[in-house]
């Protein structure tokens, strides 16, 4: 598979690239089929193998969408059909992420983005099962939909509907845009180069190394550095390939939102791998939340403690199951099943507790309070990271207990030496430095700012020196980054 | 008219990146780097009979006075830290199209083979070829880079284009000013190096060595295997082919020697590194090039002293100096073909050896605190003693768990908190110790 920044990855993109503004000219009409055959190219280079679980899931699916559409099939049939094909995706799925036993004997690797294609092909199955959806003109616009290769490296979750539209019309280079889309490219590479590998090893090397003795401002300083690493590395790859999609003048769904200034779990849920977060709304939560038997759950509470728990314990419930979900998505392990489950719980706490939050009266705007709950979100996300960050639950609740019982902060100097993070002061500075750029932009974004639009009305100059000095950093940082690796969500 | 002025902005734009690059590149890119040196160098000489290449196992242990001066032939060390053998095939291919050379000494070791090697060596290496070579190889250079190792598809790799970025002085402001000012003034990268090196020196014509011996009771797992423990890089097998069929085509007669490494670095391989060691000797036999592990050689030719060496790869400046005029004894042998009878079998090697070169231990976790297990590094007829001995990290009192005996295993109970453990190793009925140290942090 191709790293993102690299010449193999560059040249493959300026030859797709002139391919199909080329093709503009050409054949207007067919300009999309460029783009299928560059996301199946690169789809091979991940192993020919895996192509056919891509087609595999394409076919099934699509000819699924196609049975849904036609007036003489019944309603059960289409619904066992449904059935059928939801499976397959799932058996797919299960067979690679959850079964390491079918991996070993196979001596197959997860096939590329296999999360993220199956949950957009069952977005699709679903929202064409119930008529959300008109089915695919062709398949091979159905195939180039699931295999749109920025999409397969870490996402996001993209939709049919909002997709196809952009795909298949024809499409003039639009200098603006693609400028645009170069700048985004260069801001993940920023994030995952200057700031996520510069802090990876601090992370690995403290986690790894979990005994009773650890002290509480060492896990917390690995947990800090972890929040950053993890989100400039996963939001950086996601603006590389948006920016890599949008040098073709195509939008995927954004998946993050300045997650770090939400004011709550549930708002930090809304900006944190949105695409994720929507699709387990709209394909687990609202499905399970209107189910039959919750009705009645909802109903019965109502008759006997009134409104508010009658909808915040049907929420809470759906809730726990959507987080049981997203940490199971994440992998088959203890702790991110325990993460998950921390998550639903909180925010279901949270929501049972509303009406005492109303009736203690607290102030609801002010740039105190948002501050307050800003840094109260920031804590309790954090926390959730404990479980996500160290892969031993056991060792996760040792750094949680000694994070309050041996905190030890005047022996952090001499503590931190233990772990022989193979790090300079090199490598905290040039994250802290592009950790500042990363700040502003995400303030400016919170206000609303469309920075890459304001950069470009700035004088040459200016922005010149801005990407020279943003290169200086990235560049700077290769020789610090020891142990960095690909991306966090690279394998789901 | 509007293309045009979009056209010209991009132009700009593209300039004042070249500048920018080439400003960091004066400011950043040290003086005194070893390949600058060689390329610096090499583009002043038209004199050379012998060249010396490699990597640092050229440029630390070979001083190509001796060579001269023995040999009455003009020598130059064009070895570099981290030259890979594809760098080493482009130098070659550099000094028989623009030096003439006679006869080339290529200096090998087991690090210089795997596929472990160090990017920003390359980087550096191909930033000094391409400022010492017409713009069409400057071309060649780039395109063979990213065709070499992982090159196209990194992103490390795209770091070449900006070379001050992965080899560069000292972050610190006084070692930039200096630099800066050293380039300003036109001073010699050798002797640029001299100014900043803190632990090598530069003498002549390419070489530098190290000072200070290697400390024998702090080796543990600091040995080559613990790099280098995978199989030979194709590519780089097929770069000493090309090498020798150049060399070969050329009329230059190439000798390759593996430089001598200490005892515990050559033992700690197990028969891997000879039979390794015979997969060079096969492969130069093809080309009809003199192959020779100097590990091997017998004591009339090279006599291995312990303190010869600076660490498990590299000489110290006295070892350098022996082993220089070793191998300008064994250069006539080279030319004559009779040299074969100045090394021993491994066999004859591994049974001369009668005293323990380091020691190291495996400590393992068991039921009720761990397991000791130690190995003595030393000949194959050597009966080795063990004792274990333990100590609170911090104090200075050690306390003996197990006295000296033939056992190589021992278990051991600390109570929590951090402790030194130490082994300690001699010849059966011998008093010299060599011994090894290891801290661990019991908070099960």
């Amino acid at each position: 598979m191709p790293e993102l920044y690299s010449m193999q990855f560059l040249l493959f993109l300026a030859a797709v690239l002139i391919c199909y503004y080329a093709a503009e000219k050409l054949f207007p009409r067919f300009q999309w089929v460029i783009l299928l055959c560059a996301s199946l190219f690169f789809y091979t280079w991940a192993g020919l193998p895996y192509v056919v679980f891509l087609l595999a899931v394409s076919a099934a699916c699509y000819r699924a969408s196609h049975i849904f559409a036609e007036p003489g099939v019944s309603a059960e049939n289409k619904k066992r059909v449904m059935v059928g094909v939801l499976l397959l995706h799932f058996l797919i799925l299960g067979l690679f992420k959850y079964t390491g036993l079918f991996r070993r004997w196979s001596g197959w690797v997860i096939p590329l983005g296999l999360s993220y294609y199956t949950f957009q092909s069952v977005s699709y199955l679903l929202d064409t099962y119930n008529g959300k959806q008109e089915a695919a003109g062709s398949f091979w616009k159905y195939l180039l939909f699931l295999s749109w290769f920025p999409q397969l490296l870490q996402g996001p979750i993209n939709r049919f509907g909002a997709m196809a539209p952009q795909f298949f019309r024809s499409r003039k280079f639009d200098s603006r845009l693609f400028r645009k889309g170069l700048m985004r490219y260069g801001y993940g590479v920023l994030k995952k180069y200057a700031v996520a590998n510069m802090l990876a090893a601090t992370v690995s090397h403290i986690f790894t190394q979990v005994d009773g003795d650890i002290s509480g401002c060492v896990v917390v300083f690995g947990i800090l550095v972890y929040s950053f690493q993890q989100y400039t590395d996963f939001s950086g790859g996601i603006d590389m390939v948006m920016g890599v999609s949008e040098l073709f003048g195509i939008e995927m769904s954004e998946n993050f939102r300045q997650p770090y200034f939400a004011v709550s779990l549930a708002d930090f849920w809304r900006r944190w791998h949105i695409s994720l977060g929507a699709w387990m709304k709209d394909y687990v939560f609202y499905p399970l939340a209107l189910s039959k038997p919750m009705r009645k759950w909802t109903q019965h509470l109502r008759r006997k403690f009134g409104m508010q728990w009658s909808r915040s314990l049907p929420a809470g419930a759906a809730n726990i199951a959507v987080f049981f979900l997203v940490g199971l998505w994440h992998g088959a392990d203890l702790h991110f099943l325990v993460w998950g489950l921390f998550n639903g719980l909180v925010i279901a706490v949270s929501d049972c507790m509303a009406p005492l939050y109303r009736k203690v009266n607290l102030p609801k705007k002010g740039a105190g309070i948002r501050l307050f709950r800003t840094l109260r979100t920031f804590i309790i996300v954090n926390i959730g990271w404990y479980f996500d960050a160290i892969t031993d639950v056991r060792d996760s609740f040792i750094c949680l207990r000694n994070t309050f019982t041996r905190f030890r902060a005047s022996a952090f100097a001499g503590d931190i030496l233990i772990y022989q993070i193979p790090y300079r002061r090199e490598n905290y500075m040039i994250a802290a430095v592009a950790l500042l750029i990363v700040f502003v932009v995400s303030l400016l974004q919170e206000r609303g700012v469309d920075v890459r639009e304001g950069l470009l009305k700035k004088p040459a100059v200016l922005r010149l020196c801005l990407y020279l000095f943003c290169a200086l950093l990235v560049l700077m940082a290769f020789p610090f980054a020891a142990e960095a690796g690909g991306f966090m969500y690279a394998n789901f | 008219m509007r293309i045009s002025r979009k056209l010209l902005k991009v132009l700009l734009a593209v300039c004042a990146v070249v500048l920018c690059n080439q400003a960091m590149d004066f400011v950043l890119s040290p003086n005194y780097g070893s390949a600058r040196i060689t390329f610096t160098e090499l583009q002043e000489r038209d004199d050379i009979d012998m060249v010396i290449v490699g990597s640092s196992l050229a440029e630390m242990n070979i001083d190509p006075g001796i060579l001269a001066e023995k040999l009455g032939i003009s020598v130059y060390n064009a070895g570099t830290a981290g030259q890979s053998p594809e760098s080493t095939a482009m130098l070659v291919e550099y000094l028989i199209r623009y030096k003439h050379p006679k006869e080339i000494v290529y200096a090998v070791n087991y690090s210089s083979l795997g596929n472990l090697q160090s990017l920003a060596s390359q980087i550096a290496f191909n930033a000094a070829y391409k400022d010492a070579v017409p713009l069409l190889d400057d071309i060649r250079a780039d395109l063979r880079f990213f065709s070499t190792r992982d090159h196209f598809r990194t992103a490390e790799a795209l770091s070449c284009w900006a070379p001050w970025s992965v080899n560069h002085t000292f972050l610190r402001p006084t070692e930039i000013i200096k630099n800066v000012i050293e380039k300003i003034k036109g001073t010699a990268p050798s002797e640029s190096l001299n100014i900043h090196s803190p632990t090598s020196r530069y003498y002549n014509s390419g070489f530098q060595a190290y000072d200070g011996m290697l400390d024998y009771n702090d080796v543990g797992k600091k040995t080559s295997i613990g790099y280098f423990n995978e199989d030979f890089y194709p590519p780089a097998l097929q770069s000493l082919k090309d090498i020798a069929r150049m060399c070969r085509e050329n009329d230059v007669r190439l000798y390759v020697v593996n430089t001598p490494k200490p005892v515990f670095d050559v033992v700690s391989y197990g028969p891997w590194y000879f039979e390794k060691m015979q997969v060079l000797e096969d492969l130069f036999a093809e080309y009809e090039v003199p192959y020779v592990d100097f590990s091997l050689a017998v004591p009339e030719l090279y006599e291995a002293k312990e303190e010869y060496y600076h660490d498990y790869d590299h000489l110290c400046y006295d070892g350098a100096e022996v082993f220089s005029a070793s191998l300008a004894e064994l250069i006539p042998y080279f030319r004559s073909g009779g040299y074969k009878d100045l090394f021993r079998t491994p066999e004859a090697y591994l049974a001369s050896i009668k005293t323990i070169s380091s020691v190291d231990f495996d400590l393992k976790e068991a039921s009720q605190g761990y397991l000791i297990q130690a190995f003595a590094w030393t000949g194959s007829n050597v009966e080795c003693e063990y004792r274990y001995l333990i100590r609170e990290s911090g104090t200075e009192e050690w306390t003996v768990v197990k006295d000296f005996s033939v056992a190589d295993a021992c278990g051991i109970q600390p109570g929590t908190g951090t402790w030194d453990i130490r082994v300690e190793a001699r010849v059966k009925g011998e008093s010299a110790v060599r011994y090894y140290t290891q801290t661990v942090r019991n908070y099960r």
